[in-house]
Formats: C-alpha cells, structure tokens, sequence
C-alpha cells in the first residue's frame, strides 16, 4: 500500500499494526516522490511448526530430485563460467 | 533446546520435499528458524524449469503449503554489496568457489546473525559465515 509521509506521520502506530499484524508493506512518498518503504520483519517460528508443516507433506523424492538436479545443473554451470572469468583474469 | 537462529539454505528445502526423517529430527530440536528470498527463488527455479509438468505442479505445490509458511528473511541492498566482498574475496584468495547465491545466503545470515543450515558447508566456510550440515 501506499501512504504520503504526512499521513504515516498522523498515524504512525495504525500504519505500523498494519505492517506487523497484517504483513503488509507501505511504500511513503515525501512531497509526491517514492521515499521510503516500511516493511514487516519475518515472525519468529520454531522449527518444530516448521516440521509439523512438513510432515502434513506426502513425501515426494520424485520432485525433490527433478529441483535437485536442476539447481545442481545451474550451480555447475555458474562456477564454471565464473572459474573461466577468473582465469582469464589473472 | 538448540538456541541458534538458522537460516534455511534451498537443498535443505529440498529434502524438506523428500521427507527426509534426519531433516524432520533436526527441526525438531531446534528454536527458530528462516529462509531467505534466494533460497525460495532457486527452489522456484528447479520447479518452473521442469520439463515434466506434474512433477513441477508437485513442486509448487510443496512450495505454497510448506516452504512459503516458513519465515522469510528478505535482502536488502547491503547484502548485495556484502555478498559481492564475501564472494570476491572467496574466490580471489581461493578459499572456496561460492556462488552468488550462496554469497548472498551468506551476508544475510551474517546481518541477521543467523547460522546457515546447508549440505554445502565448504562454499559457505569459504563466505566466512557460520554453517552446519545438520544432516550429518
């Protein structure tokens, strides 16, 4: 959402319950000009919610393999063209 | 209780996706745990990239019910210019060979003061950032 500085200045709490309690963030214009962004900080979880999440996940190898491959692909391939810059400058 | 703040790196994401029980105990025991915007999107990039459709409909969908439930700590521009340092210096006094996904996972959990959670200990040793492979 978007808020002028003069209204988050009135209303700094309202604006600030709505960044924390409803996730969202408020972009501010100063005098009609993009300012500044308040923005929510990540809740806190333990990682037991987060296992609890993912046991309710029918495991899926098949998946997990096909991203695994794929990134394992990228990764080979960005450290080879960045060993290739690095040779080629030394 | 172990009271480390941990920052979730994408390969351990995916074995959140596998099932794997040794990934499940380890959450278990642990206080409080993130992922980073880099994380999701190379986890993102594996399932949109999938030339199998049911496979990469399988991958979205684990993540929007699961990965997307855990916090996110985003970047801002200073873990740019960080990761730019770690990986530079990674490379040029041949500590390690990171990439700049890894780099950028790495200045975050610095500036958050978090401990990277990864199978990939070597490259982020070599960021000078504090990581654990908890599936060993």
């Amino acid at each position: 959402m978007k808020a002028t500085a003069a209204d988050v200045g009135r209303s700094f709490h309202e604006y600030l319950s709505r960044v924390m309690h409803g996730g969202v963030s408020v972009e501010i214009t100063y005098h009609g000009r993009r300012a500044a962004v308040l923005s929510p900080l990540p809740k806190k979880m333990s990682g037991a919610e987060f296992a609890k999440i993912l046991r309710r996940h029918k495991p899926d190898p098949e998946a997990a393999d096909e991203v695994a491959r794929i990134l394992k692909e990228h990764d080979e391939h960005e450290r080879k063209e960045m060993a290739d810059r690095f040779r080629s400058a030394h | 209780m172990n009271a480390k703040k941990w920052l979730i790196d994408s390969d351990l994401l995916i074995e959140g996706e596998r099932g794997n029980p040794q990934m499940l105990d380890w959450l278990e025991a642990v206080e409080n745990v993130a992922t980073s915007d880099i994380a999701c999107t190379e986890f993102l990039v594996g399932a949109y990239q999938s030339a199998h459709p049911e496979k990469r409909e399988r991958a979205f969908q684990f993540y929007r019910e699961s990965i997307s439930t855990c916090p996110n700590e985003s970047h801002v521009f200073e873990d740019f210019e960080n990761a730019a340092r770690l990986l530079g210096e990674a490379w040029r006094d041949k500590k390690g060979k990171p990439s700049l996904a890894d780099a950028l996972m790495a200045a975050t959990a610095i500036r958050t003061g978090r401990t990277v959670a990864t199978r990939n200990v070597q490259d982020f040793k070599a960021c000078g950032v504090p990581v654990e492979n908890p599936l060993v």
